[in-house]
């Protein structure tokens, strides 16, 4: 058995962080971390000169992490990196990043790419394998997480470690995002990365759009009861829109005053209106990767909400956002038989 | 020692329920209520079910103070018209509010006044006046609690009008204030005596808590802020951050606000105070479309010397109660500790 | 709000200069009668339609609103409807989904010669809105 064949996927991306980095093929390193909090993952940027020596390099990379610890979609960082500077006349010249990509960070990417704000050859992706990530949201649920002092992530199970030495036992199928539960995609095909790590990944889920039909299905008064009561508990902070990695305007709709489309309050069709549009802007372009969902402080659920555009997109035009630069956006393009049952006769 | 029991009454928490009634008659009452996705604050009924135990709320009570949206007033075409009909509520009682939430309405009032500054908010004076302020001591701190770090205690009673701790199957309730007082006054009928022993369990809680209250050391803090403004340890701090507004909103001494007008298509509208946040690149954004903290380098390291050194200089106060809420909620899982100990260590290495 | 009985439905029309908004003025030129509830703005393509434009009708009261344009293949601008049906597909089956009576915002093709159709349309639909009442669900309270 070989070397590598011995590494499990966070030494594999550790190694090839480090020989990326240390080759001068990339300018920065962006993973994850372990957050302070149990199960939670933090974004990692590691430079390549760090200024110091050869074990500095070894160290901070030795900080990256794989597994299922609750973090934000990488690929949201990525636009700052490449958007130009304004103000000044010449722009300076662009990095090289390597980074760390699970199959919906991905997606995200290429959605990037595709829209020509981020630059395909001055990625070097580093496609990873995904078993779902933990929702602390339902952790919470169970029991009280912030009194939880350390927490150690199996393959069936999570081990969280409460004051008093005491072990709490969970399985962990239960307690994964529901974004993850029903992801179609978890693996990254080979040809759309620059270097696959080998490891498990989960199955990809079948009826990927139940809970949605399953909400299509309720009566009108009962979708208009749930939709007025999540959006009563948003307070406008635009952590879904920041978490969500192709929300990138510089000048969101919702912000704009010299069209002034909607206030900047909590009011509540502002709100309305501040989530169909953000959803409808996302029509074939989100990834599913439940990013805003998670961001979110007060726990509205967006998902039953994102997730009805993302049908809509792939059963209307038969399209979703995938790994290709080739893909065109469904929205700017038409076919002659694009269907009109909506549309009305007198 | 014989002040304070005279101070100090037992309420049998059986009798909760009787006391939200009697309260709710004449005031707006509030109280952290139990939700699966942890205590939120909520109107108190009779029949709600209060949670005493979990470390805190998501959202901190500066809502009630501070809301997210305020009508300021109301127009039509170029008149302005009546402020907003005022609450009928003669009062708002805040049930249960932890001593770091407690301590930051301190610092809110610093910047609304009265006091300290040249102006004054007739609207959050308003409704500071009418509000009764019931803490309740912490039993066990959480994993992101740092409140001794930034001046505090667990058990702290700075601004509380009436200081509750949890003794199992009773409260023990003391005033703080003359408010405080009169209203211990008020519900003499639910109350009973408060004696020695109770004090001394009072105590004892009070010292385990604040021992078991993770430390941050801020020592060398206000002079590193000083020194290092320019130091890229800030490029470096604020990569992972989203400038997603979590931390500003549910944080309870942040309170920078934005006034806008809103008109209805017949010319009628309203002017609105609504939150803000410091790390949205809109913050400061100037007509001409130049842009003094363009980055999320310039906005991150505002947050941070605005809460531990620009209030330092203006009042005295460091605007953290180490709540933690920003460490919790943090979507891209930024932990304000970290961020402060880098500082320090970091400090002058360039 | 329901109890006035001289209530009338408030319908918002989006016409595209070309087609929809000819063939309302040939229906007024043609004295055909349609019920007076319509404000027509004019647009120059259906594809200038951004769906705020609907969302904030309904967010200001408007009661219904309808958006209608060339006929798919007649457009003056080739294709601005085509690349609209996509868009008006996908937001009436959002709005739908949350919960708005979708008789409150809908979408038709109606050539500048058709006059006649025009009048039927807007009959039919301030018929299908009058019956659903005043609308409630997204309006802002502006002054609350």
């Amino acid at each position: 058995m070989t070397m590598e064949a011995m590494e499990t996927p966070e030494q594999r991306i550790r190694t090839l962080a480090v020989e990326l980095l240390r080759e001068g093929k990339i300018d920065m390193f962006v993973g994850l971390r372990r957050g302070v909090l149990p199960l939670t993952g933090t974004p990692c940027f590691i430079p390549a000169s760090r200024g110091g020596a050869q074990e500095d390099l070894e160290q901070a990379v030795g900080q990256l992490v794989w597994g299922g610890y609750s973090a934000p979609n990488l690929a949201a960082y990525l636009v700052s990196f490449y958007e130009p500077d304004l103000r000044l006349k010449q722009q300076p010249e662009k990095p090289v990043l390597g980074l760390q990509v699970r199959s919906c960070e991905l997606r995200s990417v290429y959605t990037l790419v595709r829209e020509k704000q981020v630059p395909r050859d001055k990625l070097v992706l580093v496609g990873v394998p995904c078993r779902g990530m933990v929702d602390l949201r339902r952790l919470r649920e169970k029991l009280d997480l912030e009194r939880v002092t350390d927490a150690v992530e199996e393959p069936g199970a999570l081990k969280l470690k409460l004051p008093g030495g005491e072990v709490v036992r969970l399985d962990r199928e239960e307690f994964i995002e529901d974004a993850c539960r029903e992801c179609r995609r978890p693996s990254v095909p080979e040809e759309s990365v620059d270097f696959l790590v080998d490891g498990p990944s989960r199955k990809e889920a079948a009826g990927v759009y139940d809970a949605v039909r399953a909400f299509e299905d309720r009566p009108v008064e009962e979708r208009w009861r749930i939709f007025l009561e999540e959006t009563s508990k948003c307070i406008r902070c635009y952590a879904c829109r920041q978490a969500c990695p192709t929300c990138y305007c510089r000048d969101c709709f919702a912000e704009q005053t010299d069209l002034h489309w909607i206030g900047a309050s909590a009011e509540l069709s502002d709100i309305q209106l501040f989530h169909l549009v953000r959803i409808f802007h996302q029509a074939g372009r989100c990834s599913s990767c439940g990013a805003c969902a998670r961001a979110c402080p007060v726990g509205v659920d967006l998902r039953t909400f994102t997730q009805k555009i993302v049908k809509d997109v792939d059963e209307f035009f038969g399209s979703l956002p995938g790994f290709s630069l080739e893909e065109v956006s469904p929205l700017n393009v038409f076919r002659e038989d694009d269907g009109e049952e909506f549309m009305s006769e007198p | 020692m014989g002040k304070q029991k005279q101070q100090a009454k037992i309420l049998d928490k059986a009798k909760l329920p009787d006391l939200i009634e009697a309260l709710s008659a004449r005031a707006v009452c509030l109280g952290p209520v139990r939700s699966a996705d942890g205590p939120r604050w909520e109107r108190l009924k009779p029949s709600s079910v209060l949670d005493l135990e979990s470390v805190n709320t998501r959202l901190s009570p500066k809502a009630v103070f501070l809301p997210q949206r305020e009508v300021l007033c109301t127009f039509r075409g170029d008149r302005l018209e009546d402020s907003p009909p005022e609450s009928e509520a003669e009062r708002t009682v805040l049930f249960g509010v932890r001593a770091c939430d407690a301590r930051a309405l301190q610092c809110l009032d610093l910047v609304f006044g009265p006091g300290q500054s040249r102006f004054s908010d007739p609207y959050y004076l308003e409704r500071r006046e009418r509000a009764l302020i019931i803490t309740l001591a912490c039993r066990e701190p959480g994993r992101a609690c740092f409140c001794t770090s930034v001046g505090g205690s667990p058990a702290g009673t700075e601004g509380a009008d009436v200081a509750a701790v949890d003794l199992g199957a009773e409260l023990l309730l003391t005033a703080v204030t003359d408010k405080g007082r009169d209203f211990l006054g008020e519900q003499e009928a639910l109350l009973t005596a408060a004696d020695q022993s109770h004090l001394e369990s009072a105590r004892n809680q009070a010292e385990r808590a604040r021992s078991l209250v993770g430390a941050v050391d801020l020592e060398k803090l206000t002079e590193t802020l000083a020194r290092d403004f320019d130091d890229p340890v800030w490029e470096e701090l604020a990569r992972p951050c989203l400038g997603c507004g979590v931390c500003a909103y549910l944080c309870p001494t942040c309170h920078c606000f934005d006034i806008s007008d809103e008109v209805d298509s017949r010319g009628a509208g309203v002017r609105i105070r609504s939150w803000d946040c410091c790390q949205y690149p809109l913050f400061t954004r100037h007509a001409s479309g130049h842009n003094p903290r363009v980055n999320r380098k310039q906005r991150l390291r505002q947050r941070i010397m605005h809460k531990y050194a620009y209030t330092v200089e203006n009042s005295g106060v460091i605007f953290c109660v180490g709540c933690g809420r920003c460490i919790l909620n943090c979507p891209a899982h930024l932990d304000i500790r970290v961020t402060l100990r880098a500082l320090q260590t970091r400090g002058g290495r360039s | 709000m329901t109890a006035d009985t001289n209530w009338q439905p408030k319908i918002v029309a989006f016409l595209c200069n070309w087609c929809s908004y000819a063939g309302a003025d040939l229906a007024g030129v043609s004295r055909l009668q349609y019920p007076p509830n319509v404000r027509i703005i004019r647009v120059p393509c259906s594809g200038r339609i951004n769906p705020l434009y609907i969302l904030k009708a309904l967010q200001d009261g408007a009661d219904g609103v309808l958006v209608s344009g060339c006929h798919p293949g007649d457009c003056h601008y080739i294709s601005g409807n085509l690349l609209a049906r996509r868009r008006f597909a996908l937001l009436k089956s959002l709005l739908t989904y949350v919960g708005i009576e979708p008789e409150r915002v809908q979408f038709a093709w109606v050539s500048a010669s058709e006059g006649g159709r025009f009048a039927d349309l807007m009959t039919k639909i301030s018929a299908e809105v009058a019956a659903l009442g005043p609308a409630q669900k997204l309006v802002k309270e502006f002054r609350r």
